[in-house]
């Protein structure tokens, strides 16, 4: 996982090297928890956050569960979550739990 | 034979030849030894001692005539003087010696001693290879088998593929019908690949038939041929054909199969478990299988057990071959059968049969109560997980998708990410839920393929007592509202064609279209 914040636009993407499941979510959830949380009272330093899964073939129910955590976080905030994606399984994984309602998908 | 132009030297080698005990016929060149075996046939000579300078065609000449029509007489060529280009090329030609002339007797006998060997022993290898190929179509032959007729007006049908290391092997699939509404299906692998295995392979189906119809139990009959090998065969290695000093052991499967109770007995020793699979494509391992092969220990269990077979379906049976060739390809042996008897149906080549290990013989025991399914399912994947393998999914998965793609290359890449993904849920649930992560309790999981509907069936099981929720009504809030819980319900859900529940979501099957 990489983070990067772009101060200007206040954007903070986090990457994913792969897919997005059991097997890695409870690590990545870890590590996330230290760059989504409030340090100080502060509020933080962007107002989007981008999920960027360009090698992601798939989104399991506990990968979508941190997703879903990202996303309370964010909207916390008052701000907006996108996710960019290549393989269309991630589309319509997406899709059919309506998570989409909330997060723009974006292709890569 | 003696092939001389020069009549002394002729004559002399016949002297010395016919006073150490042989039987000596005499040519006085190529073209007259042609004529000597024309009258007389190959097998009327032991070897062939020939000059090699002569008027005409040289000795040379005689041994490539004789590769061409005989390859199993030994022979010596004789040379004026040590010519290395002449000594190499009868050698390739398949001379089986040398010597100089003037002939030195010293040398001459144990040369001729050699020769004369070497003939018998290709003969016996030729008498050997031939006994093996009529042996191996013999077992070729299993693979036709007549339909048998039950009491109830049915047929069983048996499908068998085989695949013989060598011609022949130690291999055999037989069936027989002890009394009226019974039917006994017997397969055994004899260890070894050769002519021996064969016949001990035969010998035991034999004594099955033989004892079945005088009303001798499968497990006594077991029993009894175990005995043998350890204190017959085993013992007195004289018996065997190959002077080899390991131990002849026999796995053994049989299926005893009553139609009138319509349940199905069986027994293994050494051989993998057969394995029934009900209509719908639910596979059942009938008995552990395994444990020690027949000729090992001085005892046969009998595990008694009578399982039930009256919803019909298929009993599947294999030897280890095909569970080696299946662990070199990361396939499970039923994902295997199912690829080799489709391409045995089409007439098509498997590549990988090539490099078996070992003898595969697979057999399907198709039963005949009810109507016939005109889409059987097969299965091609049965494994058992713990609760405690939560963290090993990701190998779990590579193991499910590469059965999948071995029994259907052309699966697409939307379904098989729809089954991978549906099936990982749904073991992720039944191992944290259904096992509470508990090591010690288990989840059946089973993959099957129905080719004709072009249909995916996945089928998880576990101990727990399920979990009942109106989920039409939490998929809508659990999206709106955000929820965790049940989501990978509703992956599941989505990613299927059809979803079954049994014991309130303890046992799930899914449906997927190809």
């Amino acid at each position: 996982m990489k983070t990067t914040l772009d101060e200007k636009n206040k954007l903070l993407t986090v990457w994913l090297s792969g897919d997005l499941t059991s097997t890695n979510a409870d690590a990545l959830r870890a590590k996330l928890t230290e760059v989504l949380e409030p340090t100080m009272g502060k509020p933080p330093g962007w107002q989007q956050l981008r999920l960027d899964l360009p090698a992601a073939k798939m989104v399991d129910s506990v990968g979508l569960n941190l997703v879903v955590t990202i996303l309370r976080a964010v909207q916390k905030v008052g701000g907006k979550m996108s996710v960019r994606y290549r393989n269309p399984n991630v589309l319509r994984t997406f899709e059919f739990t309506r998570l989409v309602q909330h997060i723009e998908m974006v292709k890569a | 034979m003696v092939v001389e132009d020069d009549l002394t030297s002729r004559e002399y080698l016949r002297c010395v030849l016919e006073k150490s005990g042989c039987t000596v016929a005499t040519a006085d060149g190529v073209e007259a030894a042609i004529q000597l075996f024309a009258n007389r046939g190959f097998n009327d000579f032991d070897a062939v001692l020939t000059d090699y300078e002569m008027p005409g065609q040289t000795g040379l000449d005689l041994l490539f005539w004789l590769k061409d029509n005989d390859t199993h007489l030994a022979s010596i060529i004789l040379t004026g003087e040590r010519d290395r280009q002449i000594i190499a090329e009868s050698v390739r030609v398949g001379a089986s010696d040398f010597l100089e002339k003037p002939v030195d007797l010293q040398k001459l006998f144990p040369a001729l001693d050699k020769a004369v060997e070497a003939t018998h022993r290709r003969r016996r290898m030729a008498e050997t290879e031939s006994a093996v190929r009529s042996l191996g179509k013999a077992q070729a032959g299993m693979i036709h088998f007549k339909p048998v007729a039950t009491p109830d007006g049915g047929t069983v049908q048996v499908e068998v593929c085989f695949h013989p290391k060598l011609e022949a092997g130690g291999d055999f699939f037989s069936h027989f019908q002890p009394a009226p509404g019974k039917m006994c299906c017997l397969l055994t692998d004899v260890s070894g690949h050769d002519l021996q295995a064969a016949y001990v392979s035969a010998y035991f189906q034999g004594l099955v038939r033989g004892m079945l119809q005088s009303s001798v139990a499968v497990p006594e009959i077991f029993d009894a041929f175990n005995r043998f090998l350890i204190e017959e065969w085993n013992a007195a290695g004289q018996f065997r054909l190959q002077k080899k000093k390991t131990s002849t052991s026999v796995a053994a499967a049989s299926v005893l199969l009553d139609f009138n109770t319509r349940t199905a007995s069986v027994l293994t020793c050494g051989a993998p478990a057969p394995v029934h699979i009900a209509r719908n494509g639910r596979a059942v391992k009938l008995g552990a299988g395994g444990g020690a092969p027949l000729g090992w220990f001085d005892s046969v269990t009998d595990p008694g057990k009578l399982h039930d077979i009256s919803g019909g379906g298929r009993i599947c049976l294999w030897t280890d071959g095909l569970e080696e060739l299946a662990d070199t390809l990361a396939v499970q042996p039923l994902c295997l059968a199912y690829v080799l008897t489709v391409a045995q149906k089409n007439g098509q080549k498997i590549p990988q049969l090539e490099n078996a290990p070992d003898d595969i013989l697979f057999a399907r025991i198709y039963l005949p109560f009810l109507l016939p399914d005109a889409t059987p399912a097969k299965a091609l994947f049965l494994a058992d997980y713990h609760g405690g393998q939560a963290a090993e999914i990701d190998q779990l998965a590579a193991a499910w998708q590469r059965n999948l793609q071995f029994a259907s290359a052309d699966i697409s890449e939307a379904t098989l990410h729809d089954i991978l993904l549906a099936a990982r849920e749904a073991v992720l649930n039944a191992m944290k839920h259904g096992c509470q992560g508990d090591a010690t309790k288990r989840i059946t999981f089973q993959i099957s393929f129905l080719p004709l509907k072009k249909t995916v069936k996945v089928w998880v099981d576990d101990p727990g007592s399920g979990h009942q929720f109106d989920f039409a009504a939490h998929a809508v809030t659990a999206a709106e509202q955000l929820i965790d819980e049940h989501r990978g319900l509703i992956v599941m859900t989505n990613l299927a064609h059809a979803l079954h529940f049994e014991r309130n979501g303890a046992s799930v099957l899914m449906e997927f279209k190809l």
